[in-house]
């Protein structure tokens, strides 16, 4: 990983136990935002500002495990870019930093956006100009204009040597494109297009088809196939799965599960604490159904060598033994003291089938 | 105007590059589309420990996505990179969620033990993170910023681009940080 490092074995047990600090870490407060690791791995934004967040990192090893796991992601997408080289064909100099994956990406954005683009301004004149200033007929032939009445009017660069006949897409050279009254018009015409798609989007779903002009083309993004889906949420504190037609959908852990405008019979499930129930729910476009959960009560017997004291979740509930204390199903937390033994404390797990026992022998260590 | 509203998804690493949609409009298909190519962002960017949960990630990115594109009113053009960038973001949100409230592992009918099952060993390794933590701070600033990015894995060549400064310089930062670390960490009575 680290050629051009001269690594000592010895280094290496520092490395791991640097890494795994994040094991045992404790989250600081003022950690920058995982966007902000991300930007600084990749190079995105200013240097001091990177510095800061290299500095951050040196102290945190949440944020550091953040860190290499970006720099991992980086690393994946920059070989995924780069096409494979034979080693043995690259020549020495090619080996220096400048062609290193991060510092190469970093010497190729600019080159990338300036592509790009490129790429933005022939696409807005390939489309653009021959719809609203070309006729058709002439358009299937040459899309660029060709004299005509009011023609868009397109400079080339003067690097470029100028020809009669349509320069290939590889081989032309951006043009610079000067504002015409047709031009401004067909911008103009596209915004009504943008904002009207827009407002159709965000209707609900008893809008009306505002849209008598409405695209149904197959390529037309509101076509038949409009927006159909809706969102469920499920409250419960314990961690559930959720079925439907027996496919998991997700648990709720989630915030919110996207599902298919309609109505759905939800399979809610815990096998670990044997719960199951079914809930039916009715999902609008856009909306968010929320389904409550009311975890049912089951019992939980406690005992204690030689006896202890008996919190839970916070409230004392009396001294070992005690026979049966009901309590909603999942986690709860369990503390038995003793005056001379101390304390131990763990997190139970109360299932709905037959009562769950705790025991423990405050004696041992 | 219908390539105007096209979302554009680049052929990178395992992304769709037929995905398209309209941008604030999502179709069935396209959220299908949409959900596979998040996926398969969170998958690769998961860690191992969290990978039972990358569906509900992937839910949780598909949320952030589409939320985002409402509140962009369709202009947002969401590009493999954007992808890979709210895939990351939710899996370190959940990491740090996870060791901000660290979960136990439950057992039915457990019978409860000491947390504290070996803390000899436990007060070892705390003490060597401890060691390395302190001496990490105690360097110059150069030399830790350099010291750190090498034990995160960076090369030298790496390290000169982050810092931004020349490879020798970098090397030497990372040459001389290490010398001192280890000096610190010996002093510390820490030696691998």
């Amino acid at each position: 990983m680290n050629q051009g490092t001269a690594n000592d074995p010895r280094d290496e047990w520092i490395a791991a136990v640097f890494r795994s600090r994040a094991e045992d870490s404790q989250l600081r407060n003022d950690c920058p935002s995982p966007e902000r690791i991300w930007d600084a791995v990749r190079l995105q934004m200013r240097v001091d500002e990177r510095l800061e967040v290299v500095d951050h990192i040196s102290v945190c090893s949440t944020c550091a495990e953040a860190w290499s796991l970006a720099a991992e992601v980086e690393r994946a997408l920059d070989a995924t870019e780069q096409p494979q080289v034979n080693a043995s064909e690259v020549p020495a100099a090619a080996m220096a930093p400048p062609s290193l994956p991060v510092s190469a990406l970093y010497g190729r954005r600019p080159l990338f956006l300036a592509a790009a683009a490129v790429l933005l301004v022939a696409l807005g004149i390939v489309f653009m100009i021959p719809r609203q200033a070309v006729p058709p007929r002439e358009a299937t032939h040459s899309p660029l204009p060709t004299p005509a009445p009011q023609p868009v009017q397109a400079t080339q660069n003067p690097v470029a040597p100028p020809t009669t006949d349509r320069p290939s897409p590889a081989a032309s050279v951006p043009p610079t494109v000067v504002e015409t009254p047709d031009l401004v018009a067909a911008r103009e015409q596209l915004a009504r297009e943008l904002a009207r798609a827009r407002a159709q989007t965000l209707a609900g779903p008893h809008a009306e088809p505002a849209t008598a002009t409405r695209d149904t083309s197959p390529s037309s993004p509101v076509g038949s196939d409009a927006p159909v889906s809706g969102w469920i949420s499920v409250n419960v504190p314990v961690n559930m799965q959720i079925y439907e037609n027996q496919r998991l959908l997700g648990s709720s852990q989630t915030d919110r599960i996207m599902v298919s405008v309609g109505r759905h019979e939800l399979e809610v499930v815990n096998e670990a604490l044997g719960y199951r129930a079914t809930k039916i729910v009715n999902v609008a476009r856009d909306q968010t159904a929320s389904i409550k959960i009311d975890l049912p009560k089951a019992p939980m017997a406690l005992n204690a060598l030689p006896w202890a004291q008996v919190w839970i979740d916070g409230v004392r509930v009396g001294e070992t033994p005690i026979g049966s204390v009901l309590l909603s199903i999942g986690p709860h937390e369990v503390v038995f003291r003793h005056p001379v033994y101390g304390e131990r404390r763990s997190v139970i797990n109360v299932t709905l089938p037959g009562p769950t026992k705790v025991a423990v022998d405050m004696r041992k260590e | 105007m219908a390539s105007a509203l096209r979302r554009r998804v680049s052929s990178v690493p395992g992304l769709s590059s037929e995905a398209s949609t309209a941008a604030g409009a999502p179709t069935a298909p396209d959220i299908e589309q949409l959900r596979g190519d998040i996926s398969r962002a969170v998958r690769s960017v998961c860690p191992r420990w969290l990978a039972d949960h990358a569906d509900d990630l992937t839910q949780v990115a598909i949320a952030r996505i589409l939320d985002r594109l409402r509140s962009a009113e369709g202009t947002l053009e969401l590009s493999s990179g954007y992808l890979y960038r709210t895939a990351y973001c939710v899996v370190v949100d959940e990491i740090r969620r996870r060791r901000r409230r660290p979960e136990i592992p439950i057992e039915p009918d457990a019978v409860i033990q000491s947390h504290e099952a070996n803390p000899e060993r436990r007060a070892f390794s705390g003490e060597v993170r401890d060691a390395l933590t302190g001496c990490l701070t105690r360097l110059a600033t150069s030399r830790r910023r350099a010291v750190t990015l090498h034990l995160l894995g960076h090369s030298v060549g790496e390290i000169s681009a982050l810092l931004e400064c020349r490879y020798k310089q970098a090397e030497n930062l990372v040459h001389r940080g290490l010398s001192d670390l280890r000096a610190c960490l010996r002093k510390h009575g820490v030696q691998g």
